[in-house]
C-alpha cells in the first residue's frame, strides 16, 4: 500500500514539472484605464506568468508621467484534464501612473528577469487630458469667485484658502477661512494648516477646526474648516497659498480605493509610498499627504500719504470709542482713571493709546490696556483703555477729550473720532496750598500729583518731619525724610552671608554639645554612689578644715572629733552606710587590728569619751596619719 | 537663686533693649548720627566718621536741591550717597520722591522697594508705594498671608533674632551644664519656637528673592532672548516681576499672573542687589 502510494506520488510530481516546462513564461502589462484626466490616476498591472517571481523588474521612465509602485500579489491554478495536470502561476505587480501634463504618452516595455532569462511587455499608451476645469465646476459655484480649489481633483482630500478680499492695505486685517475636504468614511490625523507667505502676517491656526458634512460632485466629504486673519504688512502684489499636512488611513475593503484606479489621485510626492502599516495590513493603507492649495494672488495697497494725521498710530479697520472717568469729583492732585472703550474691527494691536486734544494743566500717565476679542482670531472686540489723569490746577472743568485716529479701508479715508468731553470738578484740599501757575506748568511735564510736600531741611533734625493730620490724611503721601538715619553697609541681608550660616551651625553645635554635656551632668546626678562620693568629698573636706584649726588652737579633742568624723564620712561612701552611725566595732570587725584606722578611732573614743589629755597626743603626728588614712582609703577599689 | 535672677535680668534686660529700638523703628525716630554725636563706652562723645559727614551734607544737599524742585539734582546727589557713603533707607526714600517727581515711575518704586528691604514697617515707604501705584495703575506684587507676618520684621532683624535666641538657648543650656539643679526648659522652648520662626520667615523672605522691578518706560517681553523674536506679553514700568533665569542681555521674568517670557536686562532691576552698583 505504501508502495503504491510513494509510485503516486512520483507520477504527479512529473507530471507537474511536464507541465511547467509546457508552460512558457511570458510578461504582459495591463493599463487600466487608459485614458484619464489631469490629476487622475491610471493603475499598471504587470503580470508576469512564471513558475517563480521575477528577479528584477526594470521600469521605464516616462516624462510628464510618474509610475509609483504600489505592490505585489500571487494566483496559481493548477487542473488535471483527462489525466492530464497543468499548472500556472502568475505573479502580478501593481504601479499607479499619474500625469503632470495632459497628452499622449508612451509607455515603453517592462524588462523582467525571470530565472535569470529576460523577458518584456508589451509598450503602452496613456492618454491625458485637460478635463479637471470641468470636473471642478460644480465645486467652484460653492465657493467665492476670487477663490479656486486648489486641485479638486484630488478626491481623496483637497485643501481650499478663502480670501474674501483680493485687495488690501498695509495694515488691514481681513478674516480668511481654511478649509480641508477628506472623502467621507476616512480617518485622518492633520496637523494646523500653514500659510506661505512673507508679506502678510497671518493669525495662528490654534483653534479647533469646525467639522461639517459637503457633497462634491457626487462624493461626500468631511470638511475640516478654520478660521483665521490675514493682514497685510507690505506693499504689492504677493502669492498666497496654504499647506496641511495630514495623514489618511484608507480601508481597502471597505471603500475599494485602491482597486478603483479611476476615483482616485494624489498629485503628491508622498502619496504612494508604501507604509509599514500596508506592508501588515493589506485591508489597511497610511498616507502621508501634504495638501497644497491654489496660489491667490492679493495684491497690498500702501496706505495714501495724503491726508494722513499725525496723530496716526496704524490703526487699520473701523472703530468707535465711549468714554466713562471717575470719579469726577476730585481734589488738587487726585488721580482720575479715564476709561475709554474702542470698539469695532481691525488691527486692534495697533490701538495702543489714544491722544488727548489738550491736556494742558493735566498731568497724564501712560494708558494700560486691554483688548476682549469677539471672534476667535481678534478681528473684532473691544479695547478698553485707562489712563490716568492728574489735575494740577482747581479752575479745570472738563478731563482731556479724547480721540482716535484710523485709516477706513472701506472708504479709503484716515478718519478721526473724538469722545464728548466729560466734565469733572476739581476741588482744592484744606490745608494744602495751590501751587502757583508758573510752578505747575513748569513741573508739568514730567511731574506727579502736587501733593507731594518739600523738605524741609531747616526744621530742627530732633524732629521727625510730619505733615499736619489733614494735609496727611488728603494728600496721602509722606514727605521726604531730613535725617540721614542709620547707615546699612549693603542692600545684601546678612543671612545671605557664608558667616551667618556658619554662625547658625556653630551655635548648632555648641547647643548639641552642651545638651549632651547636661544630659551627662543630669545623670551623674541621679546616680546614688556618685551622690554619695560627693557628699563624702564635701563633707570630709570641711571635717579637714575643722581638723586643721584644732591642730592650731591644739584642741585634742576637737581634732580627733574632726578626724574621726572624715573617716566615718569616707568609709560610708565606701561601705555604702550613713557615717554618723560607724563605730570603732564597725571598724574592728571589718578591718585588721592595727589598721591605722582602727587606732584612729580608739585614739578619738579616748580622747573625746575618756577624757585623754590632749596635751601628751602629737597632733602634728596624728594630723598626717589621718591624711594618709584618707588617701588610702580614697584609693582603695 | 540669686544667680538664677541675675541671668534673668540680663534676659528680660536685652529683650526691653531689642524692643525699644524696635519701637525707635517704628516711629523713625532713629538717631541722626551726624548731628547728634552719641557717647561711647568712655562717656567720651563720638565723634561721626567723616564719611557720615560728608554723606549728612551731600544729603542736607539733595534735600535743598528738592524743595527748589530741582529734581534732577537731588535724585544727583542722593545717588552720590549711596555710590559713596553706604545705603541708608532715608536715602533711598527721599531719592525715590525725587524720581517720582521726575516721572522716573520704574525708579521710584525700585528704590521705595529696596527702603522697604530695609525698613519693612516704615508707614511712609508703604504709603509712598501705595499711592504711586495707584496713581500708575500698576497692582501691587502677589503676596501670600504669610508673607505678610514675615514681611513684619526685615531680613537682618529676622537673623539677628534668630542669632539671639539660639545663643541664648545655648547660653541656658551651658548655664545647665554648670548648675544642673537649675531648670531652663520654658525659656528654651519659648527661644527655640522663636528660632523656628525666625528661619521659617528667612526661608519664606529667601522666595522673593530674585525680585525685579521694570524701570524702561517701555518694556518689551519676548518669546526668546533675541531681539527679533516676537513680542509677549505687555510689561508696565514699575510692575514688579520674578527673574527666574538670565540668557546673555536677557532675563526670564514672570508676571503676577505667572506668564513667562524674555525681557532685555537693561529694563529691569532685580530689587536686592547692591544700589550703588546699579544707580
Amino acid at each position: 500500500m505504501k508502495t503504491t502510494h510513494i509510485f503516486l506520488a512520483a507520477i504527479c510530481l512529473a507530471a507537474v514539472a511536464e507541465a511547467q516546462a509546457a508552460n512558457p513564461v511570458s510578461v504582459h502589462a495591463v493599463l487600466d484605464p487608459p485614458q484619464i484626466a489631469l490629476g487622475e490616476e491610471s493603475r499598471l498591472k504587470l503580470v508576469i506568468n512564471a513558475p517563480s517571481d521575477a528577479e528584477n523588474i526594470c521600469v521605464p521612465r516616462v516624462q510628464g508621467l510618474e509610475l509609483t509602485y504600489i505592490g505585489a500579489g500571487r494566483s496559481s491554478r493548477m487542473s488535471i484534464v483527462n489525466g492530464v495536470t497543468s499548472s500556472e502561476s502568475s505573479f502580478t505587480h501593481s504601479y499607479s501612473v499619474t500625469a503632470l501634463q495632459t497628452g499622449e504618452f508612451t509607455i515603453p516595455m517592462f524588462i523582467v528577469r525571470v530565472d535569470g532569462k529576460l523577458y518584456q511587455s508589451d509598450p503602452m499608451t496613456l492618454r491625458v487630458l485637460s478635463s479637471s476645469a470641468q470636473a471642478a465646476a460644480p465645486l467652484l459655484s460653492s465657493v467665492p469667485s476670487a477663490t479656486a480649489p486648489a486641485k479638486v481633483d484630488s478626491r481623496l482630500a483637497f485643501v481650499q484658502l478663502i480670501i474674501p478680499k483680493e485687495k488690501l492695505y498695509v495694515g488691514e486685517k481681513t478674516l480668511i477661512q481654511v478649509k480641508a475636504y477628506f472623502l467621507a468614511g476616512q480617518r485622518a490625523t492633520y496637523a494646523p494648516p500653514s500659510v506661505d507667505t512673507d508679506a502678510f502676517a497671518v493669525s495662528d491656526f490654534n483653534e479647533q477646526p469646525s467639522k461639517t458634512q459637503e457633497t462634491v460632485q457626487g462624493s461626500s466629504y468631511t470638511v475640516l474648516t478654520w478660521n483665521s486673519a490675514l493682514t497685510a504688512i507690505k506693499a504689492g502684489r504677493y502669492p498666497v497659498d496654504v499647506k496641511l499636512n495630514c495623514v489618511v488611513l484608507l480601508n481597502r475593503r471597505r471603500s475599494g480605493l485602491l482597486d478603483d484606479s479611476n476615483s482616485l489621485f494624489f498629485n503628491d510626492p508622498f502619496f504612494h509610498r508604501p507604509s509599514l502599516l500596508s506592508s501588515f495590513f493589506s485591508n489597511v493603507e497610511q498616507r502621508e499627504l501634504q495638501l497644497t492649495s491654489q496660489q491667490q494672488w492679493v495684491e497690498a495697497a500702501p496706505l495714501p500719504e495724503v491726508g494722513k494725521p499725525a496723530q496716526f498710530s496704524g490703526a487699520v479697520g473701523h472703530f468707535q470709542i465711549q468714554t466713562s472717568a471717575r470719579p469726577t469729583q476730585v481734589n488738587l492732585g487726585d488721580p482720575v482713571t479715564l476709561k475709554i472703550i474702542v470698539q469695532g474691527k481691525g488691527n486692534f494691536d495697533r490701538v495702543t493709546t489714544v491722544d488727548a486734544i489738550s491736556s494742558e494743566g493735566w498731568k497724564t500717565y501712560p494708558p494700560r490696556a486691554k483688548f476682549s476679542p469677539t471672534d476667535a482670531v481678534g478681528y473684532e472686540g473691544s479695547k478698553v483703555l485707562e489712563q490716568v489723569f492728574a489735575p494740577q490746577k482747581a479752575d479745570l472743568k472738563t478731563l482731556p477729550q479724547i480721540q482716535l485716529t484710523y485709516f477706513d479701508p472701506e472708504t479709503g479715508r484716515y478718519e478721526t473720532i473724538s469722545a464728548s468731553p466729560i466734565p469733572i470738578s476739581v476741588t482744592m484740599a484744606s490745608g494744602v496750598q495751590p501751587l502757583p501757575e508758573a510752578t505747575a506748568s513748569s513741573i508739568a511735564p514730567s511731574s506727579p500729583p502736587s501733593s507731594v510736600a518739600p523738605p524741609q531741611p531747616e526744621e530742627p533734625s530732633s524732629l521727625k518731619q510730619t505733615p499736619p493730620k489733614e494735609e496727611s490724611r488728603v494728600v496721602d503721601f509722606a514727605p521726604n525724610k531730613i535725617n540721614l538715619g542709620r547707615l546699612e553697609p549693603t542692600l545684601k541681608p546678612i543671612a545671605w552671608n557664608n558667616w551667618f550660616l556658619a554662625v547658625q551651625g556653630g551655635l548648632l553645635l555648641a547647643l548639641v554639645v552642651l545638651s549632651l554635656a547636661a544630659g551627662r551632668q543630669q545623670g551623674r546626678a541621679n546616680d546614688p554612689d556618685h551622690v554619695r562620693l560627693s557628699t563624702a568629698n564635701k563633707n570630709i573636706k570641711t571635717q579637714l578644715e575643722l581638723m586643721a584649726q584644732a591642730k592650731d588652737r591644739n584642741d585634742a579633742v576637737a581634732f580627733f572629733a574632726a578626724a574621726r568624723r572624715a573617716l566615718q564620712e569616707r568609709l560610708g561612701e565606701k561601705w555604702k552606710m550613713e557615717p554618723t552611725v560607724i563605730t570603732i566595732a564597725d571598724v574592728n570587725e571589718r578591718m585588721e587590728t592595727h589598721h591605722p584606722t582602727n587606732a584612729i578611732f580608739a585614739m578619738a573614743d579616748s580622747v573625746v569619751y575618756a577624757g585623754k589629755a590632749g596635751s601628751d597626743v602629737s597632733l602634728e603626728g596624728w594630723e598626717d596619719t589621718v591624711l594618709k588614712e584618707l588617701k588610702r582609703l580614697e584609693n582603695e577599689s | 537663686m540669686k544667680t538664677h535672677g541675675m541671668i534673668m535680668g540680663i534676659v528680660v534686660g536685652s529683650a526691653l533693649g531689642f524692643a525699644q529700638t524696635w519701637a525707635a523703628d517704628l516711629s523713625g525716630k532713629t538717631a541722626d548720627l551726624p548731628k547728634r554725636p552719641t557717647a561711647n563706652l568712655s562717656g567720651r562723645a563720638a565723634t561721626p566718621s567723616p564719611e557720615l559727614v560728608r554723606a549728612s551734607k551731600t544729603f542736607e544737599r539733595g534735600n535743598q536741591a528738592f524743595g527748589e524742585s530741582r529734581y534732577k539734582d537731588a535724585i544727583q546727589s542722593y545717588k552720590a550717597i549711596l555710590k559713596e557713603d553706604g545705603v541708608f533707607a532715608h536715602v533711598l526714600f527721599n531719592l525715590a520722591n525725587a524720581q517720582y517727581r521726575d516721572g522716573q515711575i520704574g525708579e521710584a518704586i525700585l528704590n521705595l522697594e529696596r527702603a522697604r528691604v530695609l525698613r519693612p514697617r516704615d508707614p511712609d515707604i508703604v504709603a509712598n508705594l501705595s499711592v504711586i501705584r495707584k496713581a500708575a495703575s500698576l497692582f501691587p506684587p502677589k503676596n501670600e498671608p504669610w508673607f505678610k507676618a514675615a514681611s513684619f520684621l526685615s531680613w537682618n532683624e529676622w537673623a539677628w533674632l534668630a542669632c539671639g535666641a539660639l545663643g541664648m538657648v545655648c547660653f541656658f543650656t551651658l548655664l545647665r551644664v554648670m548648675q544642673p539643679s537649675w531648670s531652663f526648659a520654658f525659656f528654651n522652648f519659648i527661644l527655640i519656637l522663636v528660632w523656628l520662626s525666625a528661619l521659617a520667615s528667612m526661608a519664606g523672605l529667601w522666595t522673593t528673592r530674585h525680585r525685579a522691578v521694570v524701570t524702561a518706560k517701555e518694556a518689551t517681553t519676548r518669546i526668546s532672548p533675541f531681539e527679533t523674536a516676537a513680542a509677549a506679553f505687555p510689561v508696565q514700568e514699575g510692575e514688579v516681576v520674578t527673574a527666574q533665569a538670565v540668557h546673555e542681555n536677557y532675563i526670564l521674568v514672570s508676571n503676577r499672573l505667572g506668564k513667562i517670557a524674555w525681557l532685555p536686562r537693561e529694563q529691569a532691576e532685580i530689587i536686592i542687589s547692591s544700589p550703588s552698583q546699579t544707580q
